[in-house]
């Protein structure tokens, strides 16, 4: 690992004022929490920060459960999460996003904030032997164009990365309408999780819309009638510790047999996680007829653009799309 | 086209961060250690503290081999920093007998014959101590699923499960008797 | 007499060992006057190590050597080719020459002391702290392919498969 100086503060408004930055390659200071992704990224010198600073013990953990809905302080660690009865019986998309993640162990130590700041599995990002990855070095370019990209992103890429968002409880959370509280020295702020993320554009090095001085506080999922009804699909080539091709976090009211309405999230096919409000739209009202399910996931393929090794990902949503409407339909 | 290589070679002069003071409690006993900030615990562990028992197979969080209970948590000690964890409870293979009597998992990976090489035996035992008090081993299934973070290049897998469920039995007839 | 064990459950010698992580491997050995060595590895896949200025590394407390294929023993390598080996491409020829033919290729090797030095991250810092210049080749296809194989260092897809 390239050297570094390691604050391990003992409250969080010493962490802020460190101003430590999340989400950008080329921050000088970083923050760590779990580090299950960050150890991984310096022991490879993919991330070389000068400063790391510790947030551990500083943030809140609790898993709060009420009226408005869930709310997971953001030291919550994967394991706990999965393993709260009450998260697994009112969103259990979220409960099996979760467990079809990572590992036991790589669960025990990760957080709820580093998960969804987790940097993407993209080869070409991760292996500094590789010299064109704008996301690592800005303006060397892009590998994974006209390399091997079966992993890659076919919505929402640029001229300039490809890569996919990894992390499968971002799609579970975006699905729901997510919220985060990111905190500051100068306060608070609440930003829609789907806001979290920026697409690559010009710019794939900046990842985040978080500031220097910005730490993810908590995660507040509102309280919906189509939480509980909630499915995650995750189509990978392993049955486990694995991460996804393609993956679909559904999310239903149903009306009898007819859907009244649908939330659906994509993961391994986007930039960052992609919400569907088409396939959302053509579904409310809809019944459970595969033939309309199928018309309705159609429209998800839109913009969708293979770049040769990934092309497969184009139909794969689509049927991952109407496989999880049919099971969380199924749910009683 | 030339490139240069070496990643940290662009660095001023060669200077050793500052090494900090931490704290280690391992299978019970307290070890303070003057470490480089970036000593994962696992380095920690084999390197400065001659536990060897844990091993590095990967050193990226991917094989198991290097799995500890982290106040009886299963973690993978190659990708925790050891001065983030100063002062939690540590256990390691070296723990886990008590003298000469071994853990009902260690002698149930003998009886099985759970190993061929060895080296992914340690992280395999801690991983399956984690999970049968977790309560995932009831079926070759589950274990098989909850066990996924450790990786056998032997193939010995077949026998690890077995073992797993023998001890997992054993441990349940305690409790009930 | 052999025979008395033939058919009997009988437990491993090192069974013990190796389950209370008594067993010592390769890397585990710790024995008066042993010294210890990082590995500096080449990241591209392909071309020549123009230079390498070890200089700094030298000098840097407890390192008691710097081996590159400027200063590293010959070794009595020969082109070999048994009949099970492949029609193209040979045995690594460590240290012995200017050539890069593979990613993460050995390329030096930083020999220092044990105790203060024997810090992992000590001699990797004093590794990778050497510039090496290298002027890149194009990587040769693998076999008669003609799409090469990329190995990714700690992620290997196991469905990917290997054309040739």
């Amino acid at each position: 690992m390239h050297p570094f100086t390691l604050e391990r503060p003992r409250d969080l408004s010493t962490a802020l004022a460190l101003g430590a930055q999340a989400g950008r390659t080329d921050a000088t200071a970083e923050y760590i929490a779990g580090g299950t992704d960050m150890v991984q990224l310096l022991q490879e010198y993919v991330r070389r920060p000068d400063r790391l600073v510790s947030l551990s013990g500083l943030l809140d953990n609790r898993i709060d459960i009420g009226a408005q809905g869930l709310r997971l302080g953001a030291a919550a660690t994967m394991a706990e999460v999965a393993a709260h009865t009450a998260v697994a019986e009112q969103f259990p998309v979220i409960s099996e996003a979760l467990l079809n993640s990572a590992s036991p162990q790589v669960r025990n130590q990760a957080t709820m904030g580093g998960n969804l700041l987790q940097r993407t599995r993209c080869p070409y990002f991760r292996d500094v032997g590789y010299s064109a990855c704008n996301k690592r070095e800005p303006g060397s370019g892009c590998a994974a164009i006209g390399g091997e990209n079966r992993w890659h992103a076919v919505l929402g890429t640029s001229e300039n990365c490809i890569a996919a968002h990894a992390s499968d409880l971002a799609v579970a959370l975006v699905a729901l309408d997510a919220a985060i509280e990111i905190h500051s020295a100068s306060g608070q702020r609440t930003v829609p999780l789907a806001d979290l993320y920026r697409l690559p554009d010009s710019t794939p090095h900046m990842e985040t819309v978080l500031e220097p001085g910005e730490v993810i506080a908590a995660i507040s999922v509102p309280a919906s009638p189509v939480a509980r009804r909630s499915h995650y699909l995750k189509v990978r080539d392993r049955a486990s510790f694995e991460f996804a091709l393609v993956s679909a976090a559904v999310a239903l009211e149903m009306d009898g047999p007819r859907i009244r309405q649908a939330r659906i999230a994509l993961g391994g096919v986007g930039a960052k996680p992609w919400r569907v409000p088409r396939v959302e739209a053509a579904l409310a009202g809809a019944d459970l007829n595969p033939s309309t399910l199928r018309g309705a996931a159609a429209l998800a393929a839109e913009s969708a653009q293979g770049r040769g090794g990934n092309n497969f990902k184009v139909q794969l949503m689509q049927r991952a799309i109407v496989r999880g409407v049919e099971i969380a339909g199924a749910r009683t | 086209m030339s490139t240069v290589i070496s990643p940290a070679a662009a660095q001023d002069g060669f200077s050793m961060p500052a090494p900090l003071q931490v704290m280690l409690r391992v299978n019970g006993t307290e070890h303070r250690l003057s470490l480089d900030p970036r000593t994962t615990l696992l380095d920690a562990l084999r390197e400065h503290l001659h536990l060897t028992g844990s091993k590095k197979g990967c050193g990226l969080g991917q094989c198991g081999a290097c799995t500890v209970l982290l106040d009886g948590k299963r973690v993978k000690s190659c990708l925790s920093l050891a001065a983030l964890v100063e002062g939690r409870e540590i256990t390691t293979i070296e723990g886990l007998a008590q003298g000469e009597e071994l853990h009902p998992l260690q002698a149930a990976f003998i009886d099985r014959d759970a190993f061929q090489c060895g080296y992914c035996t340690s992280g395999q035992i801690m991983a399956g101590v984690a999970c049968i008090n977790e309560g995932h081993a009831g079926s070759p299934q589950e274990i098989r699923d909850w066990m996924s973070g450790n990786l056998c290049r032997c193939g010995a897998y077949d026998h690890i499960v077995a073992a797993i469920q023998d001890a997992a039995r054993a441990t349940r007839s305690v409790q009930r008797g | 007499m052999t025979t008395a064990v033939i058919g009997k459950p009988t437990s491993r010698l090192d069974g013990r060992k190796k389950v209370t992580g008594g067993a010592t491997y390769a890397a585990e050995f710790d024995v008066p006057g042993q010294a210890h060595a990082a590995i500096v590895r080449s990241t591209i896949a392909r071309g020549r190590i123009a230079s390498i200025d070890a200089e700094s590394t030298q000098r840097a407390p407890g390192v008691i050597v710097v081996l590159t294929h400027r200063n590293a023993p010959r070794l009595a390598y020969r082109e070999h080719h048994a009949p099970v080996d492949p029609t193209v491409g040979e045995r690594l020829h460590v240290l012995q020459d200017d050539r890069i033919v593979q990613q993460g290729q050995p390329i030096a090797l930083v020999v220092a002391e044990t105790l203060v030095t024997n810090s992992r991250n000590y001699l990797s810092q004093a590794a990778g702290f050497m510039s090496t210049e290298t002027s890149m080749g194009w990587p040769i296809p693998r076999m008669a392919s003609t799409r090469s194989f990329a190995l990714w260092r700690g992620y290997v897809s196991p469905s990917k498969s290997i054309d040739g």
